[in-house]
């Protein structure tokens, strides 16, 4: 299944991070931020079910499967999906419901994904019972829509008998949605027969009423089985005989209960499930019914109609005339009466029975009594207590005299009839006048009033004549069955007004001005901006803080690669970017990364610059180097620009750019006190390392780089502390973050050949992202023994597998004469590596102590995986262990005048290429730069880890020999030949891809 | 957010009152015990002070809903008590617009919500001014409960709360910046507030000062890699214990079948290793585990690719792993550990003018059950442990006198519960109780409520889950490991009628 492959991708980032409660608020907002959000072309019509009445734009009308309906959607979209699905795993239920209602509104609506909605929720119902009242009420809103995922867990949703009253409610809810078996419907049944004697009479009553629910269920299942299978015969007869067992069962509860709100919910069910058992019969045959239980169902009716007729028109007399108060308990007898409300349908059935086709049922106890009498006598007992009925009551009973006068019936009958409808006629309420003058109306204009003709207006003689017939079919037609199961999507409107899980839902009014609705889908892509990071604007009182977060960007140390993830992704969008870039100056933060540089509209340049450090002349020749590098790498289609166009374009925006970056561009190669004044800005303001800060500037370029990973790292600072293992990226990622310039080039360690697939690489961090990422591990940054690389996994076998379980195992160091590793950071194991993937991660290695001879501090190391373990060495070279200090030419110059004879060594005119010379001795040391000079001089400072002793190294270009000279200063003697070694080796490097000019 | 936190002993006095914005009125606690205590059960002498008793033994005033909506006066009244709660239960009571406030004139009101559990007996309250996901705040309120358990010891009930009235705010405090939840790590709030003591509250009793002391030491574990786990932590003996805890939930009906049963396991995890150790742990059979849950200490993805459980424990005791048991895990089914004849009859004396009750109850062990025995060495004959029957009686009787030739019986008036602690059982043992009861008026009632029975089978399991192995990486000592499966029940009631 490649969605399982896909989850592990981000699988531990989003796992750790739901560590606090927090991250089930930041879930449940998200669907409707990413609904507004950016991903609206592709979004199709992704659920099938959408409730709003948002309807997703339907751009096509494909009917793809669900993985290629995944497929086409959003990128961010699919990874939001994807990477969320590892959350229902969570032990906050909070968080799992989150998931489940992110999915549910901006989610594909697949089989699998809905199962495991299903189980998480089903999970985390069995907790405490006030979270379960919460999910269950959100299980409610759910199960109308996608019953499959419930069905199997029906049984746990059955009734215990500590459940408390507020749940046991919403789990009769729940399984009357999910019997869509005969299985089912049975087991429910079953349980409904406990649940009837239950003490809470409120939930009797609405077991009462699921009972006459699944009556109706249990018809339209086994059409459905009978369609299918064929032998619709026989399933309706299966039907017919639970709905004639509920029946049964009905009969018996309210013959055995003394309640009358139970009783009344019995007659009104009973009614309805007789309703049901007449209507669908019409033409075939009666349904066999060998226990007469509708004859003894429609007797008990008829008695209860009797009792509670005859019990209101005792009571006044007892209780002396509190007329409108015909409620009455219990009856000192202990007769049963209906309560007012329950007299209409009771009466209803009676009538039908009284006029209509259920005449084929016979009392068979009453067989003295003839049908015609009991209409009689419930006929009198309604005219007697008609004005005591409620008014749904009266109704009934003008309806059933109107039944009764057309059929053919004795004069006394319809003599009383007429007076029913009379005494309705002129009824307090309006809606039984309006009924009663209806229908004599109607019998008026039909047969004709015999007795009771003059009350009404003459003129209704005259109107029209209607045929008896014709007013039969009015009255006297086959109903068809009520239905108690929500008409098309009643059962949503009822609890999906509000996102489900909201406490909106749950109260089912808005909670305070806070809720915030579904929004509808967007009609188009919001603009890329939107996903890049923001922008700041740098006054010079933003100065400052802009520099402060450099200094905290980086800590991650996969935050860039994540911006570049994006980026890297929209490969087809060039054009999409450039047009981003023209459309909000702010945006233009990935512009300088994008593969088209020099395509920048001169706003976007000008935007990057101003958060510029360092824009002398010095550092943009320096960021033609690096741009002209990206072009490469990026564009080998297009012909590279001339250097010297992209150096104008640089340097005019650096003309155009706000005043504060041209103090800046003043600042840093001219007088280092000013540089030293920004940093110690940027020192005040967060506690950083005042080298460190020293060192950035003397990178100057990596500011340009960096500013666009802002938002994005105060994002990640937030779950910095969370995230412990490594994030598995895309291979085609070009990392370009602040570790970038802060560290070494990468040093292969680990042939992919020999390692059966694996490739591992490492490079020394420095500087700010070494101090940081030593304080993430625990480590004291401000100890030179203190060594960080990261470490880089790349899997490169040929056959496509991943490689598990790859980590890397601490070895002691038994050689001699060097420094043992005190302590390491080792990152965690990486569970799985896909074909092609690369991994990142950051050692910790604090050696016993710093040293200053070459090569001394030195770690080994297993890399295990399920290949193999293959051993590396880790040795810092002197080089890298240099720290750099702040100098300025003239300290230079005195203390490089100190050193001299032994302590200076000398490289004259060895040939070397002296573009982006600073990049290159950046490459191999972090040492300061004093002078980057115009001049061709170049002068570098720091000191020796160990005795702090000063390393100076001065570069002198000599362009028409293209070769240049080279000094080396130090202390200690020793360490002067591998310093020069490794500088030589550094400048000589040729590289290819920095030759193009 | 919460504006504010109440804590209401199980008399509905108001133990612990925090607010976090602005004054919500002690009103809501009055309009909310008014409403809570019509269906509560006095449970004062019984379950409160008894261990024994499971705290979903009794219901307890289930017929108020978790969420409420209350109106109350919008003036803020520091002095409280003042502001009269007009309540409307939310969706019942249409009325009064869905608007947060509707001010006309003077009469100005605003609905607040209240969020409400009960733990222990105690009622914890958490007022919201508006939308917010009720899961946030019940899960928070729980987490906050299990918090006081972890320092307090269980039952974190009304006298825990009383004698530590000011390490309960100082928790109160840390968990909860400005109304949102902060750190609700037990680790990480143990390195800023110090548990309490014996030595402490003994100092606290001499000196008559405050006994919570704040820990001289700076919290170093928020930043740490891991927020769940303590820096530094140092134990002698180095020692992890691993329970494989599976409860049933079932229904068994008159006749024994089983109606519907439920398997769910959790892992319970004490942990006492130094250093940072990295612990794997595998199991013999994981298939059976349908659908987990994981402390965020584990790493789901090894789990997801090997089915293993890769983890840096925190310190202490937590629970590191819940998950559910596939059903077709239990193809054979399940059979209840004990058979229970409840019979329950009414004979009406006195002509029938009045009605007397007569219970009996046996309870046998039986021999024939689908558990999994974990203890190799020993077959045959499994003692289940702590046996204990709720018998809830129906609401007419008055008086019950019951005797029982095992363990012994409780009764509790008020809630008209019983309570049968039999202890062990097995075999030979035929634990049964007999008694009258006297009945209020001449009506049978309708229904017998269904029996409680709580059990306990150590070293067996349910689902036949247990572990393979555990290694420790990271750390050079090999720390004492212990491992052991219980089987319990759950909600496990026999219908009796």
């Amino acid at each position: 299944m490649p969605m399982a492959k896909q989850k592990r991708r981000v699988v531990r980032k989003g796992f750790y991070s739901d560590e606090e409660d927090e991250s089930s608020e930041e879930e449940i907002f998200v669907p409707s931020a990413m609904s507004t959000g950016a991903m609206g072309t592709q979004k199709r019509d992704v659920m099938g079910f959408h409730t709003h009445g948002n309807e997703p734009p339907k751009r096509k009308p494909g009917n793809l499967s669900v993985f290629d309906e995944e497929e086409s959607l959003h990128e961010d979209h699919r990874l939001l999906l994807r990477s969320s699905l590892p959350l229902l795993k969570s032990r906050n239920a909070g968080v799992v419901l989150g998931v489940c209602s992110l999915h549910y509104y901006c989610g594909v609506a697949s089989i699998q994904i809905r199962s495991a909605l299903g189980k998480a929720l089903v999970r985390i119902y069995h907790d405490r019972r006030e979270i379960q009242f919460v999910v269950l009420n959100s299980i409610r809103s759910l199960v109308w829509e996608c019953p499959s995922a419930f069905t199997p867990f029906l049984r746990d949703f059955f009734v215990k008998a500590m459940d408390p009253s507020f749940t046991r409610l919403v789990k009769l809810d729940i399984l009357s949605a999910l019997c869509l078996e005969p299985d089912a419907i049975h087991a429910v049944l079953q349980e409904l027969r406990t649940y009837i004697r239950h003490q809470d009479k409120e939930f009797v009553c609405a077991s009462i009423r699921l009972v006459g629910k699944l009556s109706e269920m249990a018809r339209i299942v086994h059409d459905r089985i009978g369609k299918k299978t064929g032998n619709a015969v026989y399933e309706s007869h299966q039907a017919n005989k639970i709905a004639l067992n509920c029946l049964s069962g009905l009969v018996t509860l309210s013959e055995v209960s003394d309640n009358e709100e139970v009783v009344g919910e019995c007659v009104n069910v009973m009614h309805r499930i007789m309703l049901l058992l007449q209507s669908q019969e019409g033409g075939k045959s009666v349904c066999d019914d060998p226990n007469h239980i509708q004859e003894k169902a429609l007797r008990r009716l008829l008695l209860l109609v009797l009792r509670s007729l005859t019990g209101t028109l005792e009571e006044p007399k007892d209780t002396e005339a509190n007329t409108d108060d015909i409620t009455n308990g219990s009856d000192s007898a202990g007769v049963m009466v209906l309560t007012t409300g329950k007299v209409s349908p009771a009466l209803w059935i009676v009538g039908e029975w009284l006029t209509t086709n259920i005449k084929s049922l016979k009392l068979l106890k009453l067989e003295t009594l003839k049908k015609a009498d009991i209409q009689n006598e419930v006929l009198r007992l309604i005219a007697k207590t008609f004005t005591l009925m409620d008014k749904s009551a009266k109704c009934q009973a003008v309806h059933l005299a109107s039944k009764v006068l057309l059929t053919e019936s004795s004069n006394e009958d319809l003599a009383i009839c007429e007076f029913i409808l009379s005494l309705g006629r002129i009824d307090v309420t309006h809606d039984v006048r309006d009924r009663a003058r209806f229908e004599s109306l109607l019998i008026a204009s039909s047969r004709g009033m015999r007795y009771d003709s003059e009350a009404l207006p003459t003129a209704a003689h005259d109107i029209h004549k209607l045929s008896i017939n014709e007013a039969k079919s009015m009255l006297l037609n086959q109903k068809p069955t009520a239905s108690w199961l929500p008409i098309e999507s009643e059962g949503q409107k009822q609890f999906n007004i509000f996102r489900f899980g909201t406490l909106s839902s749950m109260l089912s009014r808005k909670a305070g001005a806070a809720y915030i609705p579904l929004p509808s889908w967007a009609e188009s892509d919001s603009p890329t901006a939107l996903r890049d990071p923001v922008k700041h604007d740098s006054p010079p009182s933003a100065k400052a803080k802009d520099s402060s977060r450099k200094t905290s960007n980086g800590w991650i140390v996969d935050e860039s690669k994540k911006t570049e993830f994006y980026d890297s992704s929209d490969s087809s969008s060039s054009s999409d970017e450039s047009s981003s870039s023209d459309s909000s100056s702010t945006s233009s933060a990935t512009s300088s990364k994008s593969s088209t540089p020099w395509a920048n509209d001169e706003s976007s340049e000008q935007s990057s610059s101003d958060t510029d450090e360092s824009t002398s002349s010095d550092d943009a020749k320096k960021r033609v180097g690096r741009h002209t590098k990206i072009v490469n790498v990026h564009r080998h289609h297009v012909d590279a620009m001339p250097v010297d166009e992209i150096d104008s374009s640089e340097t005019s925006s650096n003309d155009d750019s706000s005043s504060s970056s041209e103090d800046e561009s003043s600042e840093d190669t001219a007088s280092p006190p000013t540089g030293n004044g920004v940093s110690n800005i940027t020192a005040s303001l967060i506690d950083v390392n005042y080298d460190s800060s020293k060192t950035r500037i003397t990178h100057g370029i990596q500011g340009d780089d960096f500013n666009k990973d802002y938002s994005l790292s105060n994002l990640t600072d937030g779950l910095e502390g969370l995230v412990m293992a490594p994030l598995v990226l895309d291979k085609n990622d070009k990392s370009k973050g602040n570790i970038e310039s802060e560290s070494s080039k990468w040093t292969n360690v680990v042939r992919h050949e020999l390692s059966g697939g694996l490739e591992v690489s490492i490079r020394f961090l420095r500087g700010s992202s070494r101090q940081n990422e030593a304080k993430l591990m625990g480590l004291n940054p401000q100890i030179a023994s203190v060594n960080c690389f990261q470490i880089k996994f790349e899997n490169k076998r040929s056959d496509g597998c991943p490689i598990r379980r790859i980590r890397l195992i601490p070895k002691k160091n038994l050689k001699t004469g060097i420094v043992p590793v005190a302590k390491s950071i080792l990152p965690m194991e990486i569970a799985a590596l896909d074909k092609g993937k690369i991994s990142y991660a950051v050692v910790g290695l604090e050696f016993s102590q710093a040293s200053d001879k070459d090569g001394a501090m030195w770690a080994k190391f297993d890399v295990k995986s399920d290949r193999g373990t293959i051993p590396i060495d880790v040795c810092p070279p002197l080089a890298e262990t240099i720290e750099p200090i702040a100098m300025s030419q003239q300290e230079f110059d005195i203390a490089a005048n100190k050193l001299q004879g032994i302590h200076q060594q000398t490289m004259v005119s060895f040939k070397a290429s002296f573009d982006n010379l600073l990049d290159k001795v950046s490459e191999v040391s972090s040492m300061a730069v004093v002078e980057g000079g115009p001049s061709g001089i170049f002068k570098f400072s720091g000191v020796l880890p160990e005795s702090r002793s000063p390393v100076l190294l001065s570069v002198k270009c000599d362009s028409s020999t293209e070769s240049v000279d080279m000094h080396v200063y130090c202390d200690n003697a020793m360490a002067l030949s591998p310093l020069l070694s490794s500088f030589k080796s550094a400048l000589g490097n040729y590289r290819g891809e920095d030759n193009e000019d | 957010m919460i504006q504010s936190i109440f804590i209401l002993s199980p008399t509905g006095e108001v133990l612990i009152e925090r607010h976090f914005r602005g004054v919500t009125p002690r009103s809501v606690c009055e309009y909310f015990w008014e409403k809570a205590s019509v269906s509560l059960n006095h449970h004062g002498g019984l379950s409160t002070t008894s261990t024994a008793i499971p705290d979903n033994s009794l219901p307890l005033y289930d017929t108020v809903p978790p969420i409420m909506e209350i109106t109350i006066d919008d003036y803020v009244d520091d002095s409280t008590g003042h502001g009269t709660a007009e309540g409307g239960m939310g969706s019942s009571s249409g009325g009064g617009g869905a608007g947060n406030s509707n001010g006309n004139g003077n009469g100005m009101t605003k609905s607040v919500y209240l969020f409400s559990i009960l733990r222990d007996g105690l009622s914890y309250l958490a007022i919201t001014p508006g939308e917010i996901s009720p899961l946030l705040i019940l899960e928070f309120l729980h987490r906050v409960a299990d918090i006081f358990v972890e320092y307090f010891g269980s039952p974190a009930d009304e006298s825990a709360i009383k004698d530590n009235f000011s390490t309960v705010y100082q928790l109160l405090e840390e968990t909860l910046d400005n109304g949102w939840p902060l750190t609700t790590e037990p680790n990480a709030l143990q390195a800023m507030i110090r548990p309490p003591t014996v030595m402490g509250k003994l100092q606290s009793v001499v000196t008559g000062g405050s006994n919570a002391i704040v820990s001289d030491a700076l919290p170093s574990g928020t930043i740490s890699n891991m927020p769940w786990r303590r820096a530094g932590v140092k134990h002698h003996p180095n020692e992890i214990y691993i329970d494989i805890i599976e409860e049933i939930d079932a229904i068994v009906d008159m006749v024994g079948n089983v109606i519907s049963f439920d398997v769910g396991g959790s892992i319970q995890v004490q942990s006492n290793l130094s250093g940072v150790p990295d612990l794997l742990l595998t199991f013999k059979d994981p298939s059976v585990i349908d659908d987990c849950s994981f402390h965020p200490c584990v790493r789901y993805s090894r789990y997801e690719t090997d089915q293993v459980l890769s983890f840096v424990p925190p310190d202490g005791n937590f629970t590191m792993m819940r998950y559910r048991v596939k059903p077709s895990a239990l193809q054979m089914g399940f059979s209840p550990p004990m058979s229970c004849i409840p019979q329950i009859s009414y004979i009406s004396t006195d002509g029938g003018l009045s009605l007397n009750g007569k219970i009996d109850i046996k309870i046998t062990a039986r021999t024939i059950s689908t558990l999994f025995n974990m203890a190799s060495t020993k077959k045959g004959s499994v003692i289940i442990e702590d046996v204990a029957v709720t018998i809830p009686f129906p609401k007419i009787v008055k008086t019950a006198n019951l005797n029982v030739n095992m363990g012994y019986v409780l009764y509790d008036e008020a809630s008209k519960v019983a309570k049968w602690m039999i202890g062990n059982l097995d075999e030979k043992n035929r634990p049964q109780l007999t008694g009258t009861m006297k009945i209020e008026g001449n009506e049978k009632p309708e229904q017998n409520p269904p029996l409680s029975i709580s059990w306990k089978i150590p070293l067996s399991s349910l689902s036949g889950l247990s572990v393979g192995g555990l290694s420790v990486t990271g750390e050079t000592y090999r720390p004492y490991k212990g491992v052991r499966n219980i089987a319990k029940s759950g909600r496990f009631q026999f219908r009796c009628s």
